[in-house]
Parts: C-alpha cells; sequence; structure tokens
C-alpha cells in the first residue's frame, strides 16, 4: 500500500519542503462558524476532571470519525537524565512497551493490534508521552491496556537489556542520517552544557550506564499521576470517558516528584563554527542561531510571524532567495523552537558543498534585513494571515489537537489559547515585530554546524569564524553537552 | 455545461460501524462526481465540520509515462507547475494563496502527479482561478527551467545521493524491472535531468497536462453547486486533448532470483528483497496487502517478532505491498543488528517470508490483519485532505472512487487458503530481487 508516512520509501516527492508547505488537512468537528474561517473557528473547552491521585484528565468530543486518541504525557523527560547517564527517560519510554507484569509484550501487543490499534511511547526533552488510538468501539480494550502499561509496567532485566541492545543499534544507525547528525551536533553545540543539550536518547557512551535499575528509578520518582496529564480527543462521551479514566487509573498511586530546575540557557557568544567531517557527503547539512525564547513569553507570537515573514513559509525571504532565485537548495527554513524553560531560533537548509559558504552569507543578509525592521506591511500582512488562517488546520486530527491541549498545559500558557490564537497573531503589529527580530534574531552570536566533507569545507568556513572540526560520531555524542551538571 | 454523472445517493459523510459477526466497517461519503465537456472530472465531498476545505488535482502522469534520457521530467515538470501561468507571474500563486491563509504543495508517484491546496473556504474562488490558470496556460521559461533543475538536483542529493536506503531502492528497482519504466527513479537520473529543455516540458505540458487526463476533488465546506459552476467556468475553454500514447505495461516474467550489491560508506549492512507482484487493480492486492500487515506492520509483526525481537539480527524491519497502475512490487527491507552479517541476516529473512507459503496462518493472525486493514483506512480518511487524497488514489489505482466503499469487504473475504496461495504464488525465491548493502569505510573497503 502506498500510503505517505507508512511507505516503505520515499515515493512521493514533494515540490516543496515540508517544513514550508506543510500538507494540512482540515478539522473536524469544530463548531460551525458564522461567517469565514478568521471569524467563527472556536474548539470547546475540554472537560476537565482532576482524579484524587491527582491525575489531570482532559477529554474533547469529536464524534466525525469513529476513532479515540488516548495522549498520556508524563511532565518529565529528557532534562531529568542523570548527567553521565543521557537516555534514561527515553529507555524507560521504550521499556513500557516490553511487557506488564500479567502481559508479555508480545502479549500486549498481540492485543493491542488484534483490534487494529496503536500504542507508542517517546520522551523529549520537557516529557515524556505514552499515546495510543483505537476504534471507538474498542474503548475498553484501549483504557484497560493503556493503564496496564502506564501503571504496571515489568521492566524485565532480559528485556532491559535486549532493549538497550536495540537502542544502541538505532543510535548508530542514525549516524547515516546527515540530517540527524546536523540536528544532534547543533544542539549540542548550541546549548553546551545546559540540559536541552543532551541527545534524548542517549549515546554510545550513555547507553551502557545506564542500569535497569536507573530505569525502575527514574518510573518510580517521576511516572506519578500527580505529574501527569491524560488527554482523550475523539469519538467518546466525555463524561464516560471521565468515568473510565477515574475506573483505570484511580489506583496508580500519588507521591512526590522530585522538583527539576532547569537554568536559562547561556547561548553563544561571537561565531562559533562547528565542522563535522563527512568525507563521503555530496551535499552538506547546515543549521546557525541561538538561544530564542521560551514557550510562555509574551513575545511568542509576534517572533512567530517574523519567523514566518523570514522562512516560516514558501513564499518567505529565505525560500525566494535560497531556493526559487538562486537554486541553491531544496528546503531553508527558519523556526521558533519555544520550549519549557528556554528555545531556539535557527534556520536549517542543505545545499551542493561548494555553495554553503554562499547558501550561509545570503541567508544571513536576510536576517539582517529583518533586524534592521525593513520589513513591507504587505508581507506582515501575509504572514498573518498565513499563520491564522491554517491553524485550524494544525489542530484538524484528533492526535494534533490532543497534542496542542497537551502544549497548553505543558508549558503554562493561557488555557484559551486554542481560540485566542487567531485573533491575537492579526493583532501583532509591524512595530512589535520589529522590535522582536532585533532583540531575538541571531546575527552577530551565531552557532553554526556543518555536516559535510571537513577538507572541502574548512577554508570556506574559517571566513565566518573560528572553526572546530570533529569526526561524525564524535559530534554526536553530546561533547559539549558532558559537563552538564547532575541534578 | 456540468452534469452528475453520477450520484451516490447514501449518508453524508458517515463511517458506519455494521452490526454482523464480522469487525468490517463501512465506508460511505456523499460524492458527487460530475464531468465537463472537456473530459475534466470532479468530485464533490461536503463537509461542514471545519471553515475550510481541500482542494486537489490529479494527473494520471507519473515518471511511467517518461522515456529513457528524460527521466526525472514529471517531477521536475511538477515543479515548473509553481512558477508563473499566463496570468500570474512567477510566484504569485502562493503569494495569493498564503496572503488568504492558505498552503499548497505536490507530489509526483510513478502513477500520478497531485497538487493539492489546504485553505479557508472563502478562498475558493482564488484558487480556482488560479489552478484553471496553469493549467490552461504555464509559462515556461529557460530562466525558471534552469533554477528549478538545480533545487530539483539538490533535492536529489538529499534523497537518494546522501541517503543510503534512498540509494539502495534505487537500485533495487533498477534491478527488478528490466522493461518497465518502473526501473528509473521518480526523482530521474542526474544526467537525464541536466538534458531536460524548455521543449521537453512544453511538449510534456501539451500531452499530459490536458482536462481529460485530470481529476478535481474538492473536499470541506463550500456548495458544490456553486463550485461547480466556478469550475466550468474557469476550466470550461481548456481544450480535450488526444489521448497520451500507451505505456509497456508488461515485465517479462522472471525465470530466477537477481542480484545486487550496494558498497557504500554506512554503518549496519541491510538485505531488500523484491517480489514481482501483479497491478493493485488486480483482485490478488487484498490478500497481498493483508501478508504485508502480517509480516511488517506493527510491534506484534511476524518479521518485528522474530527478526528484531527473538532472534535479535535486525534493527528494523519493514514490508510493503506497493500501490501502482502496473504490475508492482512487494518489497521486505531489513537492516541489520551491528555484527550481524548481511548473509545471516538474508538467510533468516528468506526463511521467515518463504514460509508463509507452506503452510496456512493462524485465524487470530488473518483476523488481526483484517483490523489492522480496517483502522488504517479509517484513519487515513481523519481530515479533508486525506478524505480527497484517498478518493484520488482510488481513482487512479482501481479506476473509480466508489471501489473506496465497497474495498473493506473485499479485505473481509480474504481467506487463510488465499493468503497461502497468493504467497506461495509471489513471494519465493525466483521471483525475487535482492539487494545488499555492504558498508564500507569512507575510503572505499568493506567493513570487517
Amino acid at each position: 500500500m502506498t500510503r505517505g508516512g507508512a511507505g516503505i520509501r520515499a515515493l512521493l516527492v514533494l515540490a516543496l519542503p515540508a517544513a514550508a508547505g506543510m500538507l494540512l488537512g482540515a478539522a473536524p468537528a469544530a463548531v460551525p462558524p458564522a461567517g469565514g474561517a478568521g471569524a467563527g473557528f472556536r474548539i470547546p473547552a475540554p472537560a476537565k476532571t482532576i482524579l484524587k491521585n491527582g491525575l489531570t484528565v482532559l477529554v474533547l468530543e469529536r464524534r466525525s470519525i469513529p476513532l479515540v486518541q488516548f495522549q498520556l504525557m508524563v511532565k518529565s523527560g529528557s532534562t531529568s537524565d542523570p548527567a553521565g547517564k543521557e537516555g534514561t527517560a527515553a529507555l524507560v519510554a521504550r521499556l513500557l512497551k516490553r511487557g506488564t507484569r500479567t502481559r508479555s509484550a508480545s502479549q500486549f501487543f498481540e492485543e493491542v493490534e488484534f483490534v487494529g490499534g496503536t500504542v507508542d511511547t517517546a520522551a523529549t526533552v520537557d516529557a515524556s508521552f505514552v499515546r495510543g488510538e483505537f476504534a471507538a468501539r474498542d474503548i475498553e480494550v484501549g483504557f484497560n491496556l493503556l493503564a496496564d502499561l502506564v501503571l504496571n509496567p515489568a521492566f524485565r532485566p532480559e528485556e532491559f537489556d535486549k532493549e538497550r541492545r536495540l537502542a544502541l543499534a538505532e543510535i548508530v544507525d542514525h549516524l547515516d542520517d546527515p540530517q540527524n547528525v546536523a540536528r544532534l551536533a547543533f544542539a549540542s553545540w548550541l546549548y553546551g552544557g545546559h540540559p536541552y543539550g543532551r541527545p534524548a536518547d542517549g549515546t554510545e557512551l550513555s547507553l551502557p550506564s545506564i542500569t535497569r535499575d536507573d530505569v525502575a528509578g527514574f518510573y518510580e520518582a517521576r511516572y506519578a499521576p500527580n505529574n501527569a496529564v491524560l488527554a482523550i480527543v475523539g469519538d467518546i462521551d466525555a463524561a464516560q470517558a471521565a468515568q473510565r479514566a477515574e475506573r483505570y487509573f484511580s489506583s496508580w498511586k500519588r507521591r512526590t516528584v522530585p522538583e527539576l530546575k532547569v537554568g536559562e540557557a547561556p547561548g553563544v557568544r561571537g561565531r562559533k563554527i562547528l565542522l563535522v567531517d563527512k568525507t563521503d557527503a555530496t551535499q552538506s547539512q547546515i543549521r546557525f542561531g541561538n538561544i530564542g525564547i521560551r514557550r510562555a513569553d509574551p513575545d511568542y507570537l509576534a517572533l512567530l510571524v517574523g519567523n514566518t515573514v523570514l522562512g516560516g513559509a514558501f513564499t518567505s525571504w529565505l525560500v525566494s532567495e535560497v531556493r526559487v532565485k538562486r537554486g541553491l537548495t531544496y528546503s531553508i527554513a527558519s523556526r521558533v523552537e519555544a520550549l519549557r524553560t528556554t528555545g531556539s531560533f535557527s534556520i536549517s537548509t542543505f545545499t551542493k558543498n561548494d555553495t554553503v559558504l554562499e547558501t550561509i552569507k545570503v541567508s544571513l543578509d536576510l536576517v539582517r534585513r529583518l533586524r534592521s525592521g525593513d520589513v513591507p506591511e504587505a508581507d506582515l500582512e501575509k504572514a498573518r494571515s498565513y499563520l491564522a488562517g491554517l491553524y485550524p488546520l494544525h489542530i484538524e486530527s484528533p492526535e494534533d489537537l490532543a497534542a496542542e491541549i497537551l502544549n497548553v498545559d505543558l508549558y503554562g500558557i493561557d488555557p484559551d489559547f486554542i481560540n485566542q490564537y487567531q485573533k491575537r497573531v492579526r493583532a501583532v503589529t509591524g512595530d512589535a515585530v520589529k522590535r522582536v527580530a532585533a532583540r531575538r534574531l541571531p546575527l552577530e552570536d551565531l552557532a553554526i554546524v556543518v555536516v559535510g566533507p571537513a577538507q572541502a569545507l574548512k577554508k570556506d568556513l574559517e571566513t565566518l569564524g573560528p572553526v572546530t572540526v570533529r569526526p561524525l560520531q564524535a559530534a554526536v555524542e553530546g561533547a559539549d553537552a558532558a559537563a552538564a551538571p547532575a541534578r | 455545461m456540468t452534469f452528475p454523472m453520477r450520484c451516490v445517493a447514501a449518508l453524508a459523510g458517515i463511517l458506519a460501524v455494521t452490526t454482523a459477526s464480522s469487525r468490517a466497517q463501512e465506508i460511505r461519503f456523499n460524492v458527487v462526481p460530475y464531468r465537463l465537456d472537456n473530459g475534466l472530472k470532479i468530485l464533490t465531498l461536503e463537509d461542514h465540520s471545519v471553515p475550510a476545505m481541500s482542494y486537489y488535482t490529479v494527473f494520471q502522469v507519473g515518471s511511467r509515462n517518461e522515456r529513457p534520457g528524460r527521466t526525472g521530467i514529471s517531477h521536475l515538470f511538477e515543479h515548473m507547475m509553481f512558477n508563473g501561468s499566463k496570468k500570474y507571474g512567477p510566484g504569485v500563486f502562493d503569494r495569493t494563496l498564503e496572503s488568504k491563509g492558505g498552503a499548497s504543495n505536490a507530489f509526483t508517484t510513478e502513477d500520478m502527479t497531485v497538487y493539492y491546496e489546504s485553505f479557508p473556504s472563502e478562498a475558493l474562488d482564488a484558487v480556482v482561478d488560479l489552478e484553471a490558470d496553469r493549467m490552461a496556460a504555464l509559462a515556461l521559461t529557460e530562466e525558471s527551467l534552469i533554477s528549478e533543475r538545480e533545487v530539483v538536483k539538490e533535492e536529489r542529493r538529499l534523497r537518494t545521493d546522501n541517503d543510503v536506503e534512498g540509494a539502495l531502492f534505487e537500485l533495487l528497482e533498477a534491478t527488478a524491472y528490466l522493461a518497465h519504466p518502473y526501473q528509473w527513479p521518480v526523482v530521474g537520473w542526474m544526467p537525464d535531468l541536466d538534458a531536460i529543455t524548455v521543449r521537453d516540458c512544453e511538449e510534456y505540458f501539451r500531452v499530459h497536462y490536458a482536462p481529460n487526463n485530470a481529476t478535481i476533488i474538492l473536499v470541506g465546506d463550500f456548495k458544490p453547486d456553486r463550485a461547480i459552476g466556478l469550475i466550468g467556468k474557469a476550466y470550461g475553454s481548456i481544450p480535450l486533448q488526444p489521448a497520451a500514447p500507451q505505456v509497456v505495461r508488461d515485465e517479462p516474467a522472471q525465470q530466477g532470483e537477481r542480484r545486487a550489491v550496494l558498497k557504500r560508506a554506512a554503518q549496519l549492512p541491510a538485505v531488500v528483497f523484491a517480489y514481482h507482484v501483479p497491478a493493485t487493480s488486480s483482485e490478488e492486492v487484498f490478500a497481498l496487502d493483508l501478508l504485508q500487515i502480517i509480516l511488517g506492520q506493527g510491534e506484534s509483526a511476524l518479521l518485528n517478532r522474530k527478526l528484531v525481537y527473538e532472534k535479535e539480527l535486525a534493527t528494523r524491519v519493514r514490508a510493503e505491498n506497493i500501490w501502482r497502475s502496473d504490475p508492482s512490487l512487494f518489497v521486505i527491507y531489513a537492516e541489520a543488528k551491528p555484527g550481524v552479517t548481511a548473509e545471516a541476516l538474508e538467510a533468516a529473512l528468506g526463511a521467515e517470508v518463504e514460509a508463509l507459503g507452506q503452510k496456512e496462518v493462524i485465524d487470530a493472525s488473518l483476523q488481526k490483519a483484517k483490523n489492522v486493514r480496517t483502522t488504517n483506512q479509517v484513519k487515513a480518511l481523519k481530515t479533508n485532505s486525506g478524505k480527497a487524497e484517498e478518493l484520488g488514489l482510488f481513482e487512479v489505482y482501481f479506476g473509480g472512487y466508489a471501489r473506496l466503499f465497497t474495498v473493506l469487504k473485499s479485505y473481509d473475504a480474504v481467506t487463510k487458503a488465499d493468503l497461502q496461495r497468493v504467497a506461495a504464488r509471489y513471494l519465493r525465491p525466483d521471483n525475487r530481487t535482492v539487494v545488499t548493502l555492504l558498508p564500507t569505510e569512507a575510503g572505499g573497503e568493506v567493513r570487517p
């Protein structure tokens, strides 16, 4: 079956990079508006219940497709990994899928998949997630299995050993993906010793040092109902969903979760260039940027509008100048990554080795222009319309809507954010964009990472600043994060 | 000048759950088809749940319609469709759409080229105008071809030349097909990209971008009568063209295993099998799709369980019965664990796959595969764009969107004996192409 994401290979060749021209669908069951998209789009507030053990349950009915999406968020992620044991949170998430006290991993997934359901787990920097999707008629099966996975993981030693071996193999495998190498190397190069710079999946050095007791200990300490939120979105009655959540999750024991203090990241001063040596590459991956803002920062939407003008859409300056006019790349995008404690502003692209320096220089000229405030009102208006118009489609599917509801909780933003988004984006003034751009867009202070053949690139890059060359493997081992203080 | 072709009288936008003993679900949408005098087909599906809609234009042309020396023209041409037309200059298409709060993209496969927009409903008039203008009168200039060619070459470098798996699959197709155009990559060979001229593009546009080779699909919050009126007015004068030349569809029967080896800088060995199977319109597609699920979809799938977890030979395993207009491939890919050789992985993979033709699977495996296939289909229909895309795929692969409404019954009818028969017939060594990836150090020596 040729199905986009599920396909075995890249059957589909897109004209435009995903970052610029995303395929966005439309959302089932928003309350029908009176007028156009801008005016009437409204999502009802999720029904909120807090169980006695502290678990927050948020339910939103979406009745047009007979599916139910479960997303359980535990508000501890890789920033809670002990230094030197990077990858602990990720390994906990993986082990949850490898058997409960009463079900082996294979029994568990036979039951999930027999009804055509899916269950997956993951750890990000700020949180860990358990996600499941079931047909509406299998809702009872879904609750039963998900609660078993979350409440009763077995952490059997043989499964632990096996899963850790697999995690290590995947880290080796991912070295073949230049985009992945660039992503990991950039996080580490930018954040230095800050916990956001640590590789969430761990490294070839850190994984062997993690024990079964570390994993069980992380779970015992942090997977607590009072540190978690369960979002349920789909074809289910809100009251019944809350009752079932109570029935299946009330035996989860409340406990005191160790407080985690993640500090501000210092960011990079001056230009600091990391050249990751991939000798066989005919194309180089490029990332550059600096520390930005946390998600709850009041400048967030103004920065988002500025980012859309610069490199957040297909008609943005970066795409127009670097891709369309000069044919230097297939994809270029700027990105605001705004997380719980801090975030980054960065530009990502790739080009043939000969044109790496030209690509960086053209891009920086555009950053300079936006910083100077030279932004036509038409560009601002287009960016506002683009963000506002596409927002309903961003949260169209039950999984995207559930994720957005959890974001609101995780980042501590206004609960009515979803319904205020369009109005607030449209209200962002040109002055606000100019002010935020001048303050937040990095130009002279930059972390730059290039993954490509060092011999061919080093001289060119030295015209931008001092260059450090590292072999592939060392670059993704989080060498710069190794000094992170333990928490 | 429009008239409804046929109306599917049914429940509007409903996925009904049947109460029969089987778990089969029924898919039924109120799709209304139309056709203009120039042959342009239009499918409409109203759904007012969000104030937005999706607009798909599906051309039945892809890399299978190309010729050696000009491979990749379908995809390069897809890029050229965003570079200006008679009424709207370069960049206007995307600027107009984005300023109305919409976005657009496109994709090309072996069998089709698809353009799509998602946007707030009030932008419909503008979208119809923009799309009709580029179908009627695309502007093809030397300047934009030169620049776009470089963009596509960067795309090829990204997805194939600097991607181990991309390179492996390119070699697989080139080895598995001798006669059929599926032997070359959708993105095209690098020297061919350099050879494509503006004249080639003009000819390609005239032959393949005719209204009678296109289907427009609208899903979402709009009024069909009004939309059809707009489309009739905007597209009605685009002249019908003679049908494009037929593609040679058949591949000579394979008589014995074919092999190829890829040596390049990589971390881990990998093995990929491709078995020749019939075109997707064949009745056997249903059993093959279920075999794909049994082998490779989900944590409890056979290959995942055996090779990744029990024997620990592979880091990841995937299977896909590729949907194609002409005879296709059933592909299985496995990547070795560190320390495992390509030979050991290949032997274990072959043994698991070919055992399927030797004895029946258990009832629970068959039922699980059917249930997974059903929810996969429901999940594909979650959004307006998902619905539009599925309707388009069924038009291309099954010759009509309405097959979407009966397809789950066809899966439900598959028996254990069907699975065994199809596995024995297709998933056998003499019908396969094997490509192995032998990692080298960056210098070129095969790793020990």
